[in-house]
């Protein structure tokens, strides 16, 4: 369970995220918002690389701030560039991760084959990081984030580099864990990714949380017939296309 | 559009110094230390030069020494050029951005000779201006004339390039080039150490007159030595040399001549390289850019096996170190350094007082400790971004920093024992002596590489590009002043303590120095990490 009360981050001037508060437990929950909303600095914050000016977060009943050794333990985390160690192979990276996180020899082992064969990495997993491609490495990010079995996943665009195949299958993945029971939030621009997969859809805007519920229940308050896509531009205050139409005139 | 890709160059190289706040003290600061190195070569060639022009006798072996000094130059810039050349021509991450654009790729290239040659003219900067300007202002010449002098240099510094570049072009038509680009990395580093030993064989006293260690046969044989290299016409860096020298023979011909032979030259280099880039494109030289992906028979071959968690963490720091060719680079100077210094050293070890057989090793000492902090400062932006995991990793930081600690501090101790086993060989000394020694460099190893560490965690730059910025120049400095200074304090205590003959107090109190000193070190630098805010 992920709780986020209140949650405020400035970056000089710039209020990133403003009394921010949050809920979500045993469902896939996705963060939408416009670039510069906040959806990376609140994932952040979750996962204690930025610390909030103010308010709490807590994973699982765990303070992340206060307990961060035990609250890290909680959650699996893969951002939106996949930075990893370049000098490392996929194996020797997951090796590093499992022991980090004290999986169980074995399982972490069994569990990273698995992974490795679900996103086809096996073939690769002994070169370099640095000489796989941008999709391949956002594939072994994703396995660090699933390989110690975490019961809360912190994904942000995680399809974002990936081919067809993978997406599809890392899309029933999440489905399946979060009918097991595992929390995930996920943050994404692909609205169509949102629709199909959520359970409930957040939308920040200017660092505050605008909506949140069910698509149903957007719907209902926005119209029957509205797409997610014509929700989130209502929302985020993109009605028309303004700036758009102007400049096919002037062309 | 050359001009332009040189301006947007120029907007890159200045971007540091725009915007204002502390942003623009910091590049001040950076700018002002990276300019301690070429002013002290500065103050102490132009002394040499003050003194060998008020004697006639001397006063030919300034050319000498000019001559030879543009010569080492341009012959240390061709090979430390080659991994530039390797890394601006195939591998830079520009690259694909400006070949999609509308430009000439015969005009990407020639910008990539001309970057290249930019990243060329910090080592010129450093060690060659210093030299020019000593003559000039030597041979009280109208200071103006720096000018064009300087302009003819940044000219001049494109034919070594150029050089470099032919050759990094031929090793890429036949080899791929990230292999190619680690081995001239490490042949770089040899050059360097090769430099360095023979600058501690070559002892410049020697031909100061007025210093205690001057000496008749030095002058003769490195005026022999001069001779032959200021003679020969075909010499690229001579055509500098009489450029340089043209105000003593007030033939402004002369000046002209060579300059236009240097522009030439130039102009032939940029060409020449433009254009052999463009036809090794068309070959499809990419090709050897990446390396083969293993057979799946290779990958059954490895065992799976999982380590316990330091030993993991200490071979991943490992592979970082040995994977990363320029961070191997600058472990093995320094290790060579340490090892090969008794050979340079003139250990009065064979003193039976222990404070005077100590203060002998004053030199290994600050290299030990300059190791060490340098070393253990740049294993955590040796990171990169990936050092995000790091911090959302569920271990305490003293684990990480312990790992980093042990890698980069346990091969110095390895060193220095080697160096002070040559050192005792060659100057025999009392075993209790040599204990003694080896304890206190040992502790000081551990205590700057735990100061290190301190500085690496508060000023790490994980977005760096270059090793250069892995940490703030400004810090670099500090965190070395503050390593030297932290040993200063250790073996006055030592010092102290020995000369009252409280041997065994004297090592007590020294080692408690070493454990405050340590325990400061990892703690502040876990502080910092734990604070740090990851806005990358």
């Amino acid at each position: 369970m992920i709780s986020i009360e209140n949650v405020t981050k400035r970056f000089g001037s710039l209020l990133a995220v403003d009394h921010l508060s949050l809920n979500i437990d045993r469902e896939l929950f996705i963060l939408l918002g416009p670039n510069g909303a906040g959806k990376t600095t609140t994932v952040k914050m979750l996962t204690g690389l930025l610390k909030p000016d103010a308010g709490q977060i807590s994973i699982n009943g765990i303070d992340i701030i206060d307990q961060p050794l035990d609250g890290k333990k909680q959650f699996g985390y893969a951002p939106e560039y996949p930075n990893l160690y370049d000098k490392l192979t996929p194996r020797e990276f997951i090796d590093f991760i499992i022991k980090v996180y004290s999986t169980p020899e074995e399982q972490g082992l069994a569990r990273m084959e698995k992974l490795f064969d679900i996103f086809e990495i096996s073939d690769r997993r002994n070169e370099l990081i640095e000489d796989l491609s941008n999709g391949m490495k956002k594939k072994v990010s994703l396995v660090t984030a699933l390989v110690h079995q975490p019961k809360v996943l912190v994904l942000d665009e995680p399809t974002v580099a990936l081919d067809p195949k993978a997406a599809r299958h890392l899309k029933d993945m999440l489905r399946g864990l979060v009918d097991k029971g595992v929390t995930v939030l996920m943050t994404t621009h692909i609205l169509e990714v949102a629709e199909t997969m959520c359970d409930r859809i957040g939308i920040i805007n200017k660092g505050q949380l605008s909506v949140i519920g069910t698509l149903e229940e957007l719907r209902h308050s926005y119209g029957k017939d509205q797409s997610l896509e014509d929700i989130f531009l209502k929302i985020t205050g993109e009605t028309k296309a303004t700036k758009v139409d102007e400049f096919l005139r002037s062309e | 559009m050359i001009l332009l890709l040189l301006k947007n160059r120029w907007r890159i190289l200045t971007s540091a110094f725009r915007g204002g706040g502390t942003k623009n003290k910091r590049s001040l600061v950076k700018i002002i230390g990276l300019l301690i190195v070429p002013v002290l070569i500065f103050f102490q060639i132009h002394n040499l030069f003050r003194m060998w022009a008020l004697n006639p006798e001397t006063g030919e072996l300034i050319r000498h020494f000019v001559s030879m000094s543009m010569f080492g130059i341009s012959f240390v810039l061709v090979f430390t050029g080659l991994p530039v050349v390797l890394h601006q021509h195939f591998l830079a991450e520009d690259l694909a951005l400006l070949t999609a654009l509308p430009i000439s790729k015969k005009v990407i290239f020639q910008y990539k000779f001309l970057d290249t040659c930019i990243s060329n003219f910090g080592f010129f900067f450093a060690f060659g201006l210093p030299v020019i300007i000593s003559v000039v202002l030597t041979l009280n010449t109208f200071l103006l004339f720096l000018l064009p002098v300087i302009i003819v240099s940044i000219l001049f510094i494109m034919i070594p390039t150029g050089i470099s570049t032919l050759i990094a072009f031929l090793l890429a038509r036949f080899f791929p080039i990230k292999k190619t680009r680690k081995l001239a990395t490490l042949v770089m580093a040899l050059l360097i150490l090769g430099g360095w030993a023979s600058v501690q064989f070559f002892h410049f006293s020697q031909l100061d007159p007025v210093s205690l260690e001057y000496s008749a046969e030095a002058v003769q044989s490195f005026r022999a030595m001069g001779s032959s290299f200021s003679g020969n016409i075909f010499l690229p860096s001579n055509w500098l040399v009489n450029v340089i020298f043209y105000p003593l023979h007030q033939n402004s011909s002369l000046f002209v001549i060579y300059s236009m032979i240097i522009a030439t030259a130039a102009l032939i280099f940029l060409l020449l390289c433009g254009e052999l880039r463009f036809r090794l494109e068309e070959k499809a030289v990419w090709s050897a850019v990446s390396s083969r992906p293993q057979s799946v028979s290779a990958q059954q071959k490895k065992k799976l096996h999982v380590l316990p968690l330091l030993p993991t963490l200490l071979l991943k720091e490992n592979r970082l170190v040995f994977r990363d060719t320029r961070m191997l680079q600058s472990n093995l100077i320094f290790l060579a350094i340490v090892i090969v210094l008794p050979f340079f050293s003139d250990n009065s070890a064979g003193s039976t007082e222990t404070l005077s057989m100590i203060s002998s090793y004053t030199p290994l000492t600050i290299f030990v400790v300059l190791a060490s902090s340098s070393l253990t400062r740049l294993s955590i932006p040796l990171e990169r971004f990936s050092f995000f995991y790091l911090k959302v990793a569920p271990r305490p930081w003293s684990l990480f920093l312990a790992a980093k600690l042990i890698r980069n501090v346990v091969p110095v101790i390895i060193a220095v024992t080697i160096s002070v086993a040559v050192s005792t060989s060659r100057n025999p000394i009392s075993m209790a002596n040599v204990f003694y020694v080896l304890v206190a460099e040992w502790l000081l190893a551990i205590g700057a590489g735990a100061v290190g560490l301190m500085f690496g965690a508060r000023s790490a730059q994980f977005d760096w590009t270059d090793p250069r910025y892995m940490v703030s120049a400004g810090a670099s400095y500090v965190s070395t002043l503050a390593a030297l200074l932290c040993a200063v304090i250790g073996l006055t205590i030592l010092g102290i303590g020995l000369y009252l003959n409280q041997r065994v107090i004297a090592f007590v109190l020294f080692f408690v120095y070493v454990f405050i000193l340590f325990q400061i070190g990892s703690h502040l630098a876990a502080k910092y990490l734990e604070r740090l805010e990851w806005i990358y």
